[in-house]
């Protein structure tokens, strides 16, 4: 046999447990971004194909592929916005093991442009797993992180560049450079859209109030909410309270939550696979007003929006006992 | 303990066809009657079930009892029912002939709906009468020539609707472990929603066999002091008085019922209701309507006495208080002030 298909039955050998781990560091890390309220990053992770793994040792020529190849296992995370980045990784570092950071900025110093992203070699820690998959702790697997900007351009680089049968000439291969200039661009714009939109008065209402809620509505749903509905109702219904923004959730939320955490969960039990459901179950602000349907309901319909049809809120109240007039 | 609608859940529920009372004809010969519950019960039709009893219960209802006796064979029928969710269908066929008994040549036809479920974690039984009603369906069609316009089909079967108040409703959980130890909540959409609606005798007492949880005349007294314990602890003096005189008002009316929550609605400013509802609650005074009884609280409705920071008092009927009586505001300079329009006639002391 020659070099090749022994190299080839190797890593035969031992893929299944590498399809195995990439499956399970997917759900992982779906699961906990989600519950950390990153439900925006997409998540994708595959087990290296065993043609493309000879053909990454045939073309780099390492001695021993085995070893060398870092990303048997890889994960991609895909962020909307540059600023979620270290919160991902903190996120991610609660169930792996993260080592050898190679941020691509930091290759390419300040007079460089090309491919950007930030890589990790990647372990599951063993209480994330627990023993029962014991044998996929020990194995190291490749996380990618880039924004959505970085991983356009690298798909099309990857498409183009890389896989272009010929030499390209630079001046031809310096079209693909530029668009990475402007990939950089896009993300900068983005963060500074975002430092002005948390200067609006409404908007630092809303980023107060709704990321702690939209976590804990995953305790009781996996549904998402409509981000719009939530900017005309939390502003409105955080005008209810006494207490400034910042403090509403931890001081008046939160404490409700946790005394009826047993009704409220059988409440969204009882509506899975309800046609009907109301809608408001499903927004992270339903929490709000389960609170203030218990302990206030009178003021509600007072600031409720005029362009929202208030007939599921009355539905909300009937369903808890409670009546709106 | 005042019933809590705030996590009812559906298990089944069975439906008997009860119709107008003919006294040629037998119950068993009269009914059509069902055999099994509804099948295949998904959460949209539990929910919609459960939703529909809690309206209909919010809207207007009454804390019921079984009469000592029983007088009706429904309470039995109802506890056996807690006690054991499988006598649903059987025992729904009683109670749809004791309702058919019940029932005189003018009451309504009626769709009679037995449903098992849950109060959290306690098991409860809710007993419907439903109507069939009549609605429009409307369609937008063309017509042959091509133009566009609405089909209109009158639907006469429609039965339980979003917007559905013909509706009498009666839920009940057990209070104890005694055969006929069980509570409920009775309300009667066609009788009407304002202050004074009550519940037709027929369906409480001839079919239910209840009476109201407690003496009109103390639950009046309680509620009246409850009421006033939580006005009394408003700031503003003008308020108080005005919500006093509201509760006079709304007690010497010609209504027969009242309901702590209609009080409210009526004549509560948005920012007391809470404060209100909490004060009610922590009395155990209940949110639903009870049959108004004033014999205990005479004297409290004839007569308003104002008692001011100095133990100075003015009394009089509520009537003269209200037009002669007149409190203004303490402001940053001088203290309240009360104004009396009328002329000295006696001073005593």
């Amino acid at each position: 046999m020659s070099g090749y298909e022994d190299l080839r039955s190797e890593y035969l050998a031992v893929y299944p447990t590498y399809e195995r781990l990439a499956a399970r560091l997917g759900d992982l890390l779906r699961a906990r971004l989600d519950a950390a309220g990153l439900r925006i990053v997409e998540v994708s992770a595959r087990a290296k194909e065993p043609d493309s793994f000879v053909k990454k040792a045939l073309r780099k020529g390492y001695a021993d592929p085995m070893q060398a190849i870092g990303d048997k296992a890889g994960v991609r995370l895909i962020l909307p916005f540059a600023r979620d980045r270290e919160r991902v990784v903190r996120t991610c570092e609660e169930v792996l093991e993260l080592s050898d950071p190679d941020d691509k900025r930091e290759v390419l110093g300040s007079e460089r442009i090309g491919y950007l992203g930030l890589h990790y070699s990647a372990q599951l820690r063993l209480q994330a797993v627990g023993e029962s998959e014991a044998d996929l702790a020990g194995l190291t697997a490749e996380l990618q992180i880039h924004t959505k900007a970085e991983s356009a351009w690298a798909t099309a680089a990857h498409d183009s560049l890389y896989k272009a049968v010929v030499d390209v000439p630079d001046e031809v291969a310096r079209r693909l450079y530029r668009l990475a200039a402007l990939a950089e661009i896009f993300d900068d714009q983005i963060e500074q859209f975002l430092v002005e939109l948390h200067e609006l008065p409404d908007f630092a209402v809303l980023d107060a109030i709704l990321p702690t809620l939209d976590r804990r509505l995953l305790r009781f749903t996996n549904r998402a909410g409509d981000r719009g509905l939530s900017a005309l109702l939390v502003p409105r219904l955080a005008a209810l309270y006494d207490e400034p923004p910042p403090r509403i959730v931890p001081e008046r939320i939160t404490p409700f939550l946790d005394s009826h955490e047993g009704a409220i969960s059988e409440l969204y039990r009882r509506h899975e696979g309800d046609a009907r459901a109301n809608p408001l179950l499903y927004q992270p602000e339903g929490l709000m007003l389960l609170e203030r349907l218990d302990l206030d309901p009178y003021r509600l319909l007072g600031v409720w929006p005029a362009v929202v049809d208030v007939e599921p809120l009355r539905r909300l109240a009937v369903l808890l006992g409670k009546r709106l007039r | 303990m005042a019933i809590n609608l705030r996590n009812l859940a559906i298990s089944e529920v069975v439906v008997h066809q009860v119709p107008k009372r003919d006294r040629s004809l037998s119950a068993d010969a009269a009914i059509t009657f069902s055999d099994a519950a509804i099948p295949d019960l998904d959460p949209t039709r539990r929910n919609f079930f459960g939703e529909r009893i809690n309206a209909s219960l919010l809207e207007r209802s009454f804390e019921i009892v079984p009469l000592p006796g029983p007088v009706t064979q429904l309470p039995p029928l109802i506890a056996g029912m807690i006690a054991d969710a499988t006598t649903l269908v059987d025992a729904s066929k009683e109670m749809a002939r004791a309702l058919y008994n019940a029932q005189n040549r003018v009451n309504n036809p009626g769709l009679l709906t037995v449903v098992t479920g849950r109060l959290v974690d306690e098991p409860c039984v809710a007993v419907l009468k439903l109507q069939h009603h009549e609605a429009m369906q409307m369609h937008p069609i063309t017509t042959d020539e091509g133009r566009q316009t609405f089909s209109a089909t009158i639907l006469g079967d429609l039965t339980l609707t979003d917007d559905n108040r013909v509706f009498k409703a009666a839920l009940f959980r057990a209070a104890g472990a005694g055969p006929l130890d069980l509570e409920g909540l009775a309300s009667d959409d066609q009788r009407g929603a304002g202050l004074g609606a009550d519940l037709a005798d027929f369906w409480l007492l001839k079919f239910l066999g209840c009476g109201f949880a407690t003496a009109p005349d103390r639950q009046t007294r309680e509620f009246y002091d409850a009421a006033t314990a939580y006005f009394d602890t408003l700031d503003d003096p003008e308020q108080k008085i005005e919500y006093r005189r509201a509760l006079t008002a709304a007690l010497l009316a010609p209504a027969t019922t009242i309901s702590a929550p209609e009080f409210s609605e009526q004549f509560l400013r948005d920012e007391h209701k809470a404060g209100y509802d909490q004060t009610l609650a922590e009395r155990g005074v209940p949110t639903a309507a009870f049959d108004k009884a004033t014999g205990l609280i005479r004297n409290q409705l004839k007569r308003t006495r104002i008692i001011t920071a100095h133990r100075l008092t003015i009394a009089g009927s509520p009537e003269e208080i209200e037009q002669r009586v007149t409190v203004e505001e303490a402001t940053a300079d001088a203290p309240a002030r009360i104004i009396i329009a009328d002329d000295v006639s006696k001073v005593d002391g």
